[in-house]
């Protein structure tokens, strides 16, 4: 099951790079093309399907804290998180659909914005929350100077992006709210970063081991989308072809590398649910068995 | 030659739990047949080994973070030529050591370490004080709390199964 599962999650986050960069492509040589119009948001149900199996996930795992626990609310956030992505590419697609991404392109698809800013609040709140049960056991606490000059990094990058001259996608809307909540997505990405930051000193304090490899790739997609979005709206950058192209592909790859990250921690559930199985049925042999990767572990490590 | 001891019969052996005729019958055989001395030479250093291992992490439990690691290391580098343990009555210190190898892939070494750290401060235990059975499952439910707040309640019932499972020589660690 495990095989299966990490190498169809692998799978699609090849698909959907590949799949994201070829509707940049479409899109550029025939804009106005029925496929170019089509195409706009044509990667939009593979991120979907990540993210309807992320909440499958994320719930599975809440399942496996005790209530009342700070990482069970904290799992709790991010299949909120999970949810509101879903709803936000679920609408995406719909209007794209119904023809009304074009039409209406400054109206009724600028609401995506409200399920795109909440997701990010669930996701900041979610690793604040996982943050904060590692800090209780004095993990992820001692920052280093590399920490710190990411985290004014991340700061920095704000008015590099508000004061842009590439307009977001919905800076016009109709809606002041949905214009509010477009300039305010730099913040929401900013603390979501520098939370990202806290995640990243926890993972390293971890050690290599199953948790921390789920975090990690948590980690890479938030540093992933954090880059496309400068690369967006980066003047002379954004204009590229082959970057725009490249940039596309990351976004669409890093949904699924989230995936990735909530399909390796349900996979280390699903492991210590089986060595509980095992040493029920035969604890001397699952001791000796112990024993054996001690010694190999050893070996190894010398 | 035949080899007739069996594992448990090894075991007892080495832990000088067996009668005298019986412990005489396989010093006899011992005697006789190459392969089981080479046998009784590995298990009788391992024996000899992780009790002197387990005297110097007792000490080394003031230094939990730094020492630890390396004295593991020196412990495996020894015992390893020796063989493995496999359903040997456990000190504590062996089995804390076991626990922590369990933890380790799955948490992160470090985790595993700073969860052993937070079990050790809730159970109030310190080194050089005697543990009775009640004490090491006071030990062993704080063990699995702490780690099962950070890998999920599967993990601490794996460490609570894996603990249980240990027939531990109650004593000073």
């Amino acid at each position: 099951m495990r095989r299966v599962t990490l190498g169809l999650l692998w799978t699609g986050v090849m698909v959907a790079a590949v799949a994201g960069g070829a509707v940049r492509v479409v899109q550029s040589v025939q804009p106005s093309s029925y496929w170019g119009r089509l195409s706009a948001e044509g990667d939009q149900p593979l991120n979907s399907v990540a993210y309807a199996i992320a909440l499958f996930f994320c719930l599975r795992i809440t399942a496996d804290y005790g209530k009342g626990t700070p990482m069970r609310l904290a799992w709790m956030f991010m299949a909120a998180s999970c949810s509101t992505s879903l709803l936000r590419h679920v609408f995406e697609l719909g209007m794209v659909q119904m023809g009304l991404a074009n039409t209406m392109r400054t109206t009724l698809v600028s609401l995506r914005q409200i399920p795109t800013e909440l997701s990010l609040v669930f996701m900041a709140a979610s690793l604040l929350v996982m943050w904060r049960s590692f800090a209780a056991l004095g993990l992820g606490v001692r920052f280093k100077w590399f920490d710190w000059v990411l985290m004014a990094a991340f700061l920095f990058l704000i008015p590099l992006i508000s004061s842009s001259p590439v307009e977001m996608r919905d800076s016009h809307s109709a809606y002041t709210f949905i214009r509010f909540l477009q300039s305010a997505s730099p913040y929401c990405l900013a603390v979501v970063a520098v939370l990202a930051v806290f995640l990243y000193r926890t993972t390293t304090d971890l050690g290599a081991g199953q948790l921390s490899l789920s975090l990690w790739f948590v980690l890479l997609s938030v540093a992933l989308r954090l880059f496309v979005m400068l690369l967006g709206v980066w003047p002379s950058l954004s204009e590229h072809p082959m970057i725009n192209i490249a940039s596309r592909g990351t976004f669409a790859a890093s949904h699924w590398v989230f995936l990735l990250g909530m399909g390796y921690r349900w996979l280390l559930t699903v492991s210590n649910s089986e060595m509980v199985s095992r040493y029920q049925q035969s604890a001397e042999a699952e001791l000796a068995e112990l024993s054996r990767m001690v010694m190999t572990t050893s070996r190894i490590r010398n | 030659m035949e080899h007739w001891i069996s594992p448990q019969q090894w075991l007892d052996f080495v832990d000088r739990t067996l009668t005298p005729s019986e412990e005489a019958r396989i010093t006899a055989h011992v005697s006789q047949c190459k392969d089981c001395e080479v046998l009784m030479c590995g298990l009788m250093d391992w024996h000899r080994l992780l009790t002197q291992e387990t005297q110097l992490l007792r000490h080394s439990l003031v230094y939990l973070d730094v020492e630890i690691d390396r004295l593991l290391d020196h412990t495996l580098n020894r015992i390893r030529p020796v063989g493995m343990k496999s359903h040997w009555t456990w000190s504590v210190l062996d089995a804390l050591v076991l626990l922590r190898c369990l933890m380790a892939p799955i948490s992160g070494p470090s985790a595993a370490r700073a969860v052993m750290a937070v079990a050790f401060d809730r159970s109030g235990m310190t080194p050089g004080r005697c543990l009775n059975h009640d004490q090491w499952s006071q030990f062993l439910s704080n063990l699995s709390e702490a780690f099962g707040s950070i890998c999920g309640l599967e993990g601490a019932r794996l460490i609570g199964h894996a603990g249980r499972s240990l027939s531990i020589d109650y004593g000073c660690y």
